[in-house]
């Protein structure tokens, strides 16, 4: 009888070791996913960046007209972060994703296309998130993942995240036709991280454990530079009125476009 | 129940306690149990770095050292952080005005010693760094500097399996990230504490000052705290000290955009001041004397000159010989030998 007392303090004692051993492991950075036990489904999101009225996704290289300023622009890099994605329920409730912070890279074919994992089943009928990086995060030292200083999106003279990067070629500028703008700010009077919210009107969004359905957003690239005027009036490599105002112009042209469930 | 019985149960028991023991000993090669401590001295306000998401370990810290002593943070592997942060010239550079990066290339400020660093908000002369662990980032890509890019150096340290090594000893990774790159330096910094000066023993009843230490001292409590606030010996704040009218380096104002901080600048700690010769952020002054003559002589007059330095601080040549002695005994002799912040 004793043996067995004691045969059940060594498993016991076993298990605490592998509970309380366990914690070193965990890396509060770690990439999201829902931390239920309840089966969860997955969405697909597209966030498909087009010039103005263009149906064509955008293709770094390619050389575009700016309707407004005329300007001949050609893309080399085109980033920008996305972060802490939600989803409404029919019910009401909202479920927000864990460590939710991506980097859209378009001289990465795909970074545009992700799944939202986790995601508890049911109609949703809401979508929201924030274009840029929250606060915290740009005051809380070395990040993971999406935010690694290693993706060149964190200004190291001036703490924070460079939320939107666009560079490239136009005959427009002079001298040297190259142009830059790294645009940022997330707190005071240039604060450019935006959160934004849409409905899905009509037909819900219907996420179960076996399908995959999908959300497209629309983002116009072309309404970026229609915060600049002119890529001939300079560029801007930190927080400050030009960076909200691109910004700004940038946020208000993405649109929901549709989903498939 | 015989006796047998009994002595197993007993044996059953203690190897339990023992494999309890053993095991969570065993995650000591993590390092999540760890003889190391931050110790804040008694009189000093409570840190900033807080070792959140990221505590102290001795594997962790040993990282963090082997780290700053690496030069493969360096483009061409020339320069370590050690280099314009020498432990034998307080943590600052070796009596040089700007420090030489990779090709030689000079900067533009004074490497300043980097003691007490769990005390400060902010970073850098202009206070544009916003946390001590992602600091390094500004001199690892700064061009004048070390040169290198975070991908760069990544692919260095895991292309060696003796860093691999370490990063898994101290965080239980197997691909090395700029995270525990960072955090591991933080933890090593933030460690560097300088509380064994004179002027702290004396502080603590351990020593005395001589005669003119304490002239000094009362001196410069009557005319410097203002700026350089006890016990860290900076308020951390930004000021401009009357060096110039016209400003080549706009300082704070490069970092707000505010006219209003144009030519202030950080309030540097005058922990190891002795060791850490020339100063202001641009290196102008090159002995005490100088610096001395500056406050009572030499203010300039601008828009932004701190209004404390309006009429400058007027001191005799006696007080300033006073004050230069009082200004020796914050050297850190102990911390400067200290061999857990030397080469590994």
């Amino acid at each position: 009888m004793k043996i067995k007392f004691a045969t059940t303090f060594l498993i016991i004692s076993g298990l605490i070791i592998f509970g309380s051993c366990k914690k070193d492991d965990k890396d509060p950075d770690a990439g999201g996913g829902g931390g239920t036990a309840a089966p969860t489904g997955n969405v697909k999101m597209h966030l498909d960046s087009k010039w103005g009225i263009s149906n064509d996704d955008i293709v770094i290289g390619n050389e575009y007209i700016h309707a407004m300023s005329g300007d001949s622009i050609m893309l080399a890099t085109y980033k920008y972060y996305i972060s802490n994605f939600r989803l409404k329920k029919s019910d009401g409730s909202w479920w927000s994703q864990p460590n939710s912070y991506y980097l859209v890279n378009h001289a990465n074919v795909g970074s545009n296309v992700f799944d939202l994992t986790g995601v508890p089943p049911g109609n949703y009928t809401d979508i929201s998130f924030v274009m840029g990086v929250d606060s915290l995060k740009n005051v809380s030292g070395a990040q993971a993942g999406a935010l690694s200083t290693a993706n060149d999106m964190f200004w190291s003279w001036s703490s924070g995240y460079i939320m939107i990067k666009a560079e490239g070629t136009s005959p427009q500028v002079s001298p040297g036709s190259v142009f830059s703008y790294h645009l940022g700010g997330f707190s005071g009077a240039f604060n450019i991280v935006q959160k934004k919210e849409y409905s899905f009107g009509a037909t819900p969004l219907i996420v179960t454990t076996t399908t995959l359905p999908n959300i497209h957003m629309r983002l116009d690239v072309e309404e970026l530079f229609d915060g600049v005027g002119s890529v001939s009036n300079g560029s801007t490599s930190s927080p400050g009125p030009l960076s909200l105002t691109m910004a700004t112009s940038f946020y208000n042209g993405i649109l929901f476009d549709y989903l498939t469930n | 129940m015989n006796k047998n019985e009994k002595r197993v149960n007993k044996v059953l028991v203690v190897i339990g306690i023992l494999i309890f023991i053993g095991a969570c000993k065993k995650s000591d090669s993590l390092g999540s149990i760890s003889s190391m401590k931050f110790e804040k001295p008694e009189n000093f306000p409570d840190p900033v770095y807080a070792f959140t998401d990221n505590f102290l370990t001795e594997n962790r810290f040993n990282l963090g050292r082997d780290l700053f002593y690496s030069k493969e943070l360096s483009f061409d592997e020339t320069i370590s952080c050690a280099t314009c942060h020498d432990q034998i010239h307080g943590f600052a550079d070796h009596g040089v005005a700007f420090s030489a990066g990779v090709d030689g290339a000079l900067g533009t400020r004074n490497s300043p010693t980097i003691v007490n660093m769990a005390w400060h908000t902010n970073f850098l002369w202009d206070g544009g760094v916003n946390h001590l662990d992602i600091f390094p980032l500004a001199p690892i890509t700064n061009v004048a500097e070390m040169k290198e890019t975070i991908p760069g150096v990544l692919a260095k340290l895991n292309a060696s399996d003796e860093w691999k090594l370490k990063f898994k000893k101290a965080y239980n990774i197997d691909e090395i990230t700029d995270q525990a790159m960072f955090r591991a330096m933080g933890q090593f910094m933030a460690m560097m504490v300088s509380n064994s000066t004179k002027y702290d023993k004396v502080l603590r009843n351990e020593a005395t000052f001589t005669t003119s230490e304490a002239q000094g001292y009362a001196l410069f409590q009557s005319k410097c705290t203002s700026c350089h606030a006890e016990p860290l010996l900076t308020d951390i704040s930004f000021r401009n000290n009357g060096l110039d009218n016209t400003f080549t380096d706009l300082g704070r104002e490069h970092i707000t955009g505010e006219i209003t901080d144009r030519g202030k600048f950080k309030v540097p700690t005058l922990r190891n001041v002795a060791q850490t010769y020339p100063y202001m952020h641009d290196g102008r002054f090159f002995s005490l004397a100088q610096v001395l003559d500056h406050y009572s002589e030499g203010i300039v007059q601008s828009p932004t000159l701190d209004s404390s330095l309006s009429g400058g601080i007027p001191l005799t040549a006696a007080e300033k010989t006073d004050i230069i002695s009082f200004l020796n005994t914050l050297t850190d002799y102990k911390l400067m030998n200290d061999q857990r912040f030397s080469e590994p």
